[in-house]
């Protein structure tokens, strides 16, 4: 006695029967099948549109700068840091030119000569006017070593002021 | 990485369009299952070996289309519910692409029906039947064996004539 295939076992062989029987042969329905899965195959050809291809492009490889690019941006980097370090300090806002800055670098040194001439005269003219107190050295031994660690002794002898003189 | 990634994109990004495209019935949302897809490919690819490529990415646009179209069933409840109109389900549901005017009346008839055809038979019948894409393929990315394609795919043919059938029955009564 012959047992009946289980449907997935009778499927199976109409499934392959679908796909290996030539067209026009075989019984109606699976004719229909057949002619089915053809019609299904003509709604193939979808092709993606360019600008999703253009948004995964974009989100997985983020333009780079090319590296010619880079060099070139360095190269003028350089260029102008070289430039702005040999150029030398700049003119200043108000004009006034490096020949100016020189003379007046002339004029505060040949002021500051002239001063301390005047404060060396000024002094030697007042020093031999000053009153020296009388710290009572004379008793003390050595007192000439003590004098010379003090300080310069003056020439001339020591003269009370006229003023104080004529008072 | 990047060559082999673009080839990947040139050469099965049309299939996976056409896949997320037939499940959805929209282009935008097709194109935005794509894109995605195939972001995640980018940082995938280094774990992917050459024969895994084809099934991962099937898989992962038929997982996002399956969400997405959950999250579309949802909504229809929530509208039905709010509404308690039939009407307005059926006017939630995108006719298609925007060419569709260029397509022919029979075409845009097996798109629409295809994307009411449950799983996995949908997806059999665009991987198997409008794709051709071979049976061992179908079967890694469905985790399904060869027999088991081969007579689910005829299932869902045969279903799939069945309704169109009916369609055309109930233009004509």
């Amino acid at each position: 006695m012959n047992k009946s295939p289980d449907p997935f076992t009778r499927d199976l062989a109409s499934a392959e029967r679908v796909e290996r029987t030539p067209a026009g042969r075989g019984d109606a329905v699976l004719a229909a099948d057949r002619a089915l899965k053809r019609e299904l195959r003509t709604l193939a050809g979808d092709r993606m549109p360019d600008h999703v291809r253009d948004a995964v492009m974009r989100s997985t490889h983020p333009q780079r700068r090319s590296p010619w690019l880079l060099a070139a941006a360095a190269a003028v980097m350089i260029a102008l840091a070289a430039a702005v370090v040999f150029q030398g300090p700049a003119p200043s806002p108000s004009g006034t030119s490096r020949g100016d800055l020189a003379e007046l670098g002339l004029a505060l040194t040949t002021l500051e000569r002239a001063g301390r001439r005047a404060m060396v005269l000024a002094g030697r003219e007042v020093t031999s006017s000053l009153r020296r107190p009388d710290l009572g050295l004379a008793e003390l031994p050595y007192v000439d070593l003590v004098r010379r660690a003090l300080g310069p002794v003056p020439d001339e002898p020591e003269t009370p002021p006229q003023d104080e003189e004529e008072s | 990485m990047k060559r082999r990634f673009e080839q990947l994109v040139d050469d099965h990004g049309g299939r996976l369009f056409q896949l997320a495209r037939l499940m959805l019935g929209r282009d935008d949302e097709a194109e935005d299952v794509v894109q995605d897809t195939l972001i995640k490919l980018w940082s995938h690819l280094p774990r992917l070996e050459s024969d895994e490529e084809l099934p991962w990415l099937v898989t992962c646009t038929r997982n996002a289309c399956l969400d997405l179209l959950r999250g579309r069933k949802r909504r229809q409840r929530l509208l039905r519910l709010v509404t308690g109109q039939q009407r307005a389900l059926a006017g939630a549901v995108d006719d298609g692409p925007a060419d569709a005017a260029a397509v022919g009346e029979r075409a845009r008839e097996l798109r629409r029906a295809l994307e009411r055809m449950p799983e996995p038979g949908r997806t059999l019948l665009i991987l198997r039947d409008i794709q051709d894409l071979d049976v061992a393929t179908v079967a890694r990315t469905l985790a399904l064996s060869e027999n088991q394609v081969k007579v689910y795919t005829f299932r869902a043919r045969r279903r799939l004539r069945q309704r169109l059938e009916e369609g055309i029955h109930e233009q004509v009564a």
